[in-house]
C-alpha cells in the first residue's frame, strides 16, 4: 500500500475518532436517514438488555439483527472487562477501516484485470479508441479514489459513528467483493453469507457471482454449494443461539420482508405503506419486494454477462435503493465503488444533476424532518418528496451507469467517429 | 266455579315455591353513603350498593337463574363467561392524592376493567372478547375496544381481592386486564348502571343520583365490582358480592355555594324521599373529622350517632344517618353551615402520591417520567405497572428509578415488551422507595408512525396512554378510607386497624401526539412512489432487451418545429377538403416514408 493511502486511513481514523466522541454523535445517532429500526445502535442495546434479562429479544417489535450481531454484542456489552466496552466505537471503527482496504486491494486486481482484458482483446477493437482504453495512470489511481471515496464519503463516516449495523453488513459486503473480484469462491461465499444473514437482499449478488466465477474458470458450482453451506451452517449456530427458538426468522427476514414498521427513512416503502388501502397492502408489499430483490438480476446478468462486477455493484445500488430499510450507510458502499467505473464517466450524461440532487437532498431531508416533526410547521409530504427525489437521483446515477458501459462497449466495437455520411449522429436504444 | 280450585291451588303453589326460593337465596342489599368535605374545598360522596348473596356450600357452580336481589342479566353475564371476579370502573376526570387524600375505590380515567376467570376456563382469549362485548352491551360502553393488544396479565400488582381456595393455584393465564384511557364517560352509562339496582332509581339513595348533577362534578367514576368472599371469619360460608359504587367529588364553586356551606339537596339536587324498602341497611356517613382540625362547620340535622373510628393511628369522627328511620318522618338531607368564612388550609398530604408526565420535544423521541412522593418516615416497598400501548414503543434499557442522585435497583423486574397490533408493553416492577424522597421512574419510547387508517377521527388530538398502577402497602391510616378487603360494607370499616392499608393509586393518563401523515392524498403517494419505481424499472428494462444503434440527430429550429406542425394541421385540413388530392397526399407519405426506410437500412449497412 502506498504511504499516502495509510496517511489518508489515519487521518479518516483521527476523524472518525474525533466525531464519536463528540457531542454531534447524540443527536446524529436518532437520524432516520442513518439509523433504521433494523440497523440502530439503540436497538442493539435494547436487544442485548433483553436477552440479559431472560426476554426473548425477538418477541418484541424493537430489535431486528441477527442472533449472531446479537450473542456478539452480548459479549461485547456485557464483558466485566471495562476495556471491551470502552473498545466498542474503535471495533466500527476499525471495521470501516478495514472495509476501506479491502475496497482498495479489490479496486487494485480489478484494475490489472481491466487493464488485461483489453490488452488481450485489442485487436477486436476498432481504431482509434485508444483516448478511452484505460490507462495505466488510471489503473495505479482508481483504488486509490475507492479507498478514498469510502474513507472520506460523509455517509460513510456518518454510518460509522453511528454505531450502526451496517458497518459490520457493509464490511462483509466488501470482503465479497474482494473476493468477487480476486476470484475467490469459498471466501466469498462465506462473505456472501454473513451479509446476507444481516439482511437479503445481497442474495442477488449470487448470480453475477456465479458468471464471473465461471468465466474465471473457477468454480461456480463450488461457490454455490459452499454458499448454501456456509448458510445452513450459520442458520444451525443460530439456531443453536436461539435455543432452537426460530421466532429470529420473523423478527429479522420476516420484518424486512413485510415492512411492519413505517418509520422513514431514505427508501421508497415507508410512505407508500404508511399510504396504502389495506386490502392492496400485500399486492404492493410483494410487488415491491420482487421489483427490490430478484427483477433486475436476470436481466442485467444476462445483457452485461461479460461485465459481472459491474452488475454486481449495480444489483448493490439497486438494493441500496430499493430495500424496505435503506440506510446513508448502504448508499456509501456503492458510491466507494463507483470509482471503479471511472472508465466509463466519459459516457455518462446526468452525473452533474445526480451531484446536485444528492447534495440537495442531503441539506433538505434534515431540514423538512425538523419541520414536520419538531415545528410541525411541514407535514410529511414534504420528507416523502425529498426521499423520492433522492431514490430517483440514485436511479438515474445507476441507469447512466448502465447506458454508458453500453455505449463504451459499442465505441469500441466501432469507434469513436459518431456519423453518419459525414452528418452528426447519435447512439440510442432501439 | 269448575276451575277455580285448581287456580286457587296453583297460587299457593306458587307461593310455597317462591318462599321456599327466598329462604335458599339468604340474600341481604345494603345502601350506603359516605360524604366527606375535602381540605380544598370539594365534597366526596361514595355511593355503594352492595348485594351479598350466601350461597349453599354444595352448589359449586353459582345459579344465578333464580335471582332475588342480584341483578339477574349480570348474573347470567358472571355466569356465562366463568368470570371469578370482576371490576370494572368507568371514571371522567382524575383522582388528586395530593389535595384529597385516598378515595375509597381507586380508579383510572377512562374505563377500566380487570377480570379474574375461573381456574377451569378454557379458550380464555375468547371467553374475553365475547365478556368485553357482552360488557360493553350491558353499560353501553365501548368496552369492546379492549382488545388481545391492549390487555395485559399483570403477575404482581391485581390479584384476587376476594375469597380463593387454598387449594386453587393462582393461574396467571386467567387474569385480564384492559383500560381504554379516552372512553368518555357520561348519562349513556349511567342509566344501564341504575338499572342494576333493586330499587332502579325509585327509590333509596339511588334517587341523588340525577345525572344532571352527577357529571357536573370534578371527578365522577361509575364502578361495579363482583367478588366472592367469606360470609364468617372462620370461611365455612361463602358468599357472593356485588358492589355498585359511584365516587364523585363536587367543587362547591361550581355548585353555586361560595360559602361553602353544602347541603345533599345542592349537590344532587334533591333529598331522599324513602330509603330502598328492599335494602337491609341504609345509612348515610359523613366525616366531620375536619370539623375540629379544620375549619369548623355546623351538621343538621343531629345525626342518629357520632362514631369514632381509630384506624392506624388516626382518629375519624363519622356522623351516621340511619336513612330507614328519618325517612319515615321527612324527606332527608344534610347540610352544613361554616359559622366564619372558610380559608382554605394546606392538606395534610398523604403518604405516597404520583404525578407523571411526557419529557422531550417534537415527535421524535419522548420519555415517560413518573414521580412517586414518599412523606412516611420509613422506606415503603411499591409495585409499579405500566401499561403501555403497542403504538408507543418503549426501550426497557433506558428504565432508570432514581431518588435524587441514587439509582434504586429494583427488587423484581417483569417485562414483555409489546408488539404491533398484536400487545401491548408490560412492565412492573417493585423497588423500595427511600423514606421522605422523591422517587422517579423513567423510560423512554419512540413515537411511532401508523397505517394512515389507524389513526382516529381527529388525528392531532393525540393518543392516551392508561395510567401507572402503584400498590403499596401504608403502614398508617393518613388520609385513608378504604374498606378492609375482609369486609364489603362501609359500616365495618371503622375501628379497624390493620398491619397495613393497601393502597392501588392510578397516574394521570398521557396524552401523546403521534405524527401523522396527510391524510388527504393516498392516491398521490401511490402514484409518485410508482412512477418512481417506473422510472427504475423503463430504462433497466431497455437497457437489458435493446441495443444501441446510431441515428442522425436532426437539429430542427424552432421555426422549423413550427413550420412542419402547420403542415401536419393544414395536411389534416387538406384531408376534409377532397378525397381525391388526399389519396395523393397519402401516396407522397408513402412514398416517403419508404424512402425513409431504405436510407436507414443503408446506414446501419454502411455502420456494420
Amino acid at each position: 500500500m502506498e504511504n499516502s493511502l495509510i496517511v489518508q486511513i489515519l487521518i479518516s481514523t483521527l476523524l472518525r475518532y474525533w466525531l464519536c466522541n463528540s457531542e454531534f454523535k447524540t443527536s446524529l445517532q436518532g437520524r432516520v436517514e442513518i439509523s433504521t429500526p433494523i440497523n440502530a445502535w439503540k436497538n442493539l442495546v435494547e436487544g442485548v438488555t433483553l436477552l440479559n434479562n431472560d426476554v426473548n429479544p425477538y418477541d418484541g417489535d424493537i430489535f431486528h439483527e441477527s442472533p449472531l450481531i446479537l450473542h456478539t454484542f452480548n459479549f461485547l456489552l456485557s464483558s466485566q472487562n471495562e476495556w471491551v466496552c470502552m473498545s466498542i466505537p474503535y471495533i466500527f471503527i476499525l471495521c470501516d477501516i478495514i472495509s476501506a482496504v479491502l475496497l482498495y486491494y479489490m479496486a487494485k486486481s480489478y484494475m490489472v484485470q481491466m487493464v488485461e482484458t483489453e490488452k488481450k482483446n485489442k485487436h477486436k477493437y476498432a481504431k482509434n479508441i485508444t483516448r478511452i482504453l484505460i490507462n495505466i495512470e488510471d489503473a495505479v489511481n482508481v483504488p486509490k479514489y475507492v479507498a478514498l471515496a469510502y474513507l472520506y464519503n460523509p455517509f460513510s463516516i456518518l454510518n460509522c459513528i453511528c454505531l450502526t449495523s451496517t458497518v459490520f453488513a457493509n464490511l462483509f459486503l466488501c470482503l465479497f467483493f474482494f473476493a468477487f473480484v480476486t476470484k475467490k469462491p469459498i471466501l466469498s461465499s462465506i462473505a456472501l453469507t454473513l451479509t446476507v444473514l444481516h439482511n437479503i437482499y445481497p442474495v442477488t449478488l449470487l448470480v453475477p457471482a456465479c458468471v464471473h466465477f465461471h468465466y474465471c474458470k473457477k468454480s461456480w458450482k463450488l461457490f454455490v454449494l459452499s454458499f448454501f453451506v456456509c448458510s445452513s451452517l450459520l442458520f444451525y449456530i443460530c439456531l443453536v443461539l436461539m435455543h432452537f427458538d426460530t421466532s429470529f426468522i420473523e423478527s429479522t427476514y420476516g420484518f424486512q420482508l413485510t415492512v411492519p414498521n413505517l418509520q422513514p427513512n431514505i427508501g421508497l416503502f415507508w410512505y407508500f405503506f404508511t399510504e396504502m388501502f389495506e386490502h392492496f397492502r400485500v399486492l404492493f408489499i410483494v410487488a415491491f419486494q420482487i421489483n427490490s430483490i430478484c427483477l433486475y438480476v436476470l436481466p442485467l446478468t444476462l445483457r452485461l454477462y461479460k461485465e459481472p462486477v459491474l452488475v454486481a455493484i449495480c444489483l448493490a445500488g439497486l438494493a441500496a435503493v430499493f430495500k424496505s430499510y435503506p440506510c446513508v450507510g448502504d448508499v456509501a458502499l456503492y458510491l466507494a465503488l463507483m470509482p471503479l467505473c471511472k472508465y466509463l464517466f466519459p459516457f455518462m450524461q446526468q452525473g452533474f444533476i445526480v451531484v446536485c440532487f444528492f447534495i440537495g437532498c442531503s441539506m433538505f431531508a434534515p431540514t423538512v424532518w425538523h419541520l414536520w416533526i419538531y415545528t410541525r410547521s411541514a407535514n410529511a409530504n414534504f420528507y416523502f418528496g425529498v426521499t423520492l427525489a433522492f431514490a430517483t437521483s440514485q436511479i438515474f446515477l445507476l441507469t447512466d451507469l448502465l447506458f454508458a458501459c453500453l455505449k463504451r462497449d459499442y465505441t469500441l466495437e466501432n469507434g469513436i467517429q459518431k456519423t453518419i455520411n459525414g452528418k452528426p449522429a447519435r447512439l440510442v436504444l432501439d | 266455579m269448575m276451575w277455580g280450585f285448581p287456580y286457587f291451588v296453583l297460587v299457593i303453589v306458587s307461593i310455597n315455591f317462591h318462599g321456599s326460593l327466598g329462604l335458599k337465596h339468604k340474600d341481604s342489599f345494603h345502601e350506603e353513603l359516605f360524604m366527606k368535605p375535602l381540605v380544598s374545598g370539594h365534597v366526596y360522596s361514595y355511593f355503594q350498593f352492595t348485594t351479598i348473596w350466601e350461597i349453599d356450600k354444595g352448589f359449586k357452580d353459582e345459579d344465578f337463574t333464580n335471582s332475588h336481589l342480584f341483578p339477574r342479566p349480570l348474573g347470567e353475564f358472571i355466569k356465562s363467561y366463568d368470570i371469578k371476579e370482576m371490576h370494572i370502573s368507568l371514571t371522567e376526570g382524575v383522582w388528586r392524592h395530593k389535595s384529597w387524600g385516598y378515595p375509597i375505590t381507586e380508579a383510572g380515567p377512562g374505563a377500566e376493567l380487570w377480570v379474574w376467570l375461573k381456574n377451569d376456563t378454557v379458550n380464555i382469549d375468547q371467553k374475553w372478547k365475547d365478556l368485553v362485548n357482552s360488557l360493553s352491551g350491558l353499560l353501553c360502553a365501548t368496552l369492546n375496544f379492549m382488545e388481545q393488544a391492549n390487555t395485559l396479565a399483570p403477575q404482581m400488582s391485581l390479584r384476587p381481592t376476594g375469597a380463593f381456595s387454598t387449594k386453587e393455584k393462582l393461574d396467571n393465564k386467567n387474569i385480564k386486564y384492559a383500560t381504554l384511557p379516552r372512553e368518555i364517560v357520561c348519562t349513556e352509562n349511567l342509566t344501564p348502571w341504575i338499572k342494576l339496582l333493586p330499587c332502579d332509581n325509585k327509590r333509596g339513595l339511588s334517587t341523588l343520583l340525577n345525572s344532571r348533577d352527577i357529571h357536573n362534578t370534578n371527578y365522577h367514576s361509575l364502578g361495579i365490582d363482583y367478588r366472592h368472599i367469606c360470609i364468617d371469619k372462620a370461611c365455612t360460608r361463602l358468599g357472593l358480592e356485588l358492589k355498585q359504587t359511584v365516587s364523585l367529588v363536587h367543587d362547591l364553586i361550581i355548585v353555586g355555594t361560595y360559602d361553602f356551606n353544602w347541603s345533599i339537596r345542592k349537590l344532587f339536587g334533591n333529598g331522599v324521599a324513602a330509603s330502598c324498602s328492599q335494602a337491609e341497611t341504609s345509612s348515610v356517613y359523613v366525616d366531620i373529622t375536619s370539623n375540629q382540625t379544620g375549619p369548623i362547620f355546623s351538621i343538621f340535622p343531629e345525626p342518629t350517632k357520632v362514631l369514632t373510628s381509630l384506624q392506624g393511628g388516626q382518629k375519624q369522627l363519622i356522623a351516621q344517618y340511619d336513612l330507614k328511620e328519618i325517612t319515615k318522618e321527612r324527606i332527608f338531607n344534610v347540610y352544613t353551615i361554616h359559622e366564619k368564612p372558610r380559608i382554605i388550609s394546606v392538606a395534610t398530604q398523604p403518604i405516597l402520591y404520583t404525578h407523571r408526565y411526557i419529557t422531550g420535544y417534537g415527535q421524535e423521541r419522548g420519555g415517560i417520567v413518573t414521580k412517586i412522593h414518599n412523606k412516611h418516615r420509613t422506606p415503603l416497598k411499591i409495585i409499579y405497572l405500566e401499561n403501555i400501548p403497542w403504538f408507543i414503543p418503549i426501550y426497557y434499557h433506558t428504565l432508570k428509578i432514581t431518588s435524587g442522585d441514587k439509582t434504586i435497583t429494583p427488587l423484581i423486574k417483569k417485562y414483555i415488551p409489546g408488539k404491533s397490533r398484536v400487545r401491548p408493553y408490560y412492565l412492573e416492577v417493585a423497588f423500595e422507595v427511600p423514606e421522605r424522597s422523591v422517587t422517579t421512574v423513567r423510560i423512554e419510547f419512540d413515537y411511532m408512525f401508523l397505517k394512515w387508517q389507524e389513526y382516529p377521527p381527529d388525528a392531532n388530538h393525540g393518543f392516551y396512554l392508561g395510567s401507572a398502577i402503584i400498590t403499596a402497602l401504608l403502614p398508617t391510616a393518613r388520609n385513608y378510607t378504604a374498606i378492609p378487603q375482609t369486609e364489603s360494607l362501609i359500616k365495618n370499616s371503622f375501628n379497624v386497624s390493620r398491619d397495613g392499608y393497601l393502597v392501588q393509586i392510578r397516574t394521570e393518563a398521557l396524552i401523546v401526539a403521534l405524527p401523522t401523515p396527510d391524510f388527504s392524498m393516498p392516491y398521490n403517494v401511490i402514484c409518485l412512489a410508482c412512477t418512481v419505481v417506473a422510472l427504475a424499472f423503463g430504462p433497466l428494462h431497455n437497457i437489458a432487451s435493446k441495443r444501441l444503434r446510431l441515428t442522425v440527430i436532426r437539429k430542427r429550429g424552432l421555426l422549423e418545429k413550427a413550420m412542419k406542425g402547420l403542415s401536419v394541421i393544414s395536411a389534416r385540413f387538406a384531408k376534409k377538403d377532397s378525397k381525391e388530392e388526399g389519396d395523393e397526399n397519402k401516396e407522397k407519405v408513402k412514398s416517403n416514408k419508404t424512402d425513409g426506410r431504405v436510407c436507414e437500412i443503408k446506414e446501419t449497412k454502411k455502420d456494420k
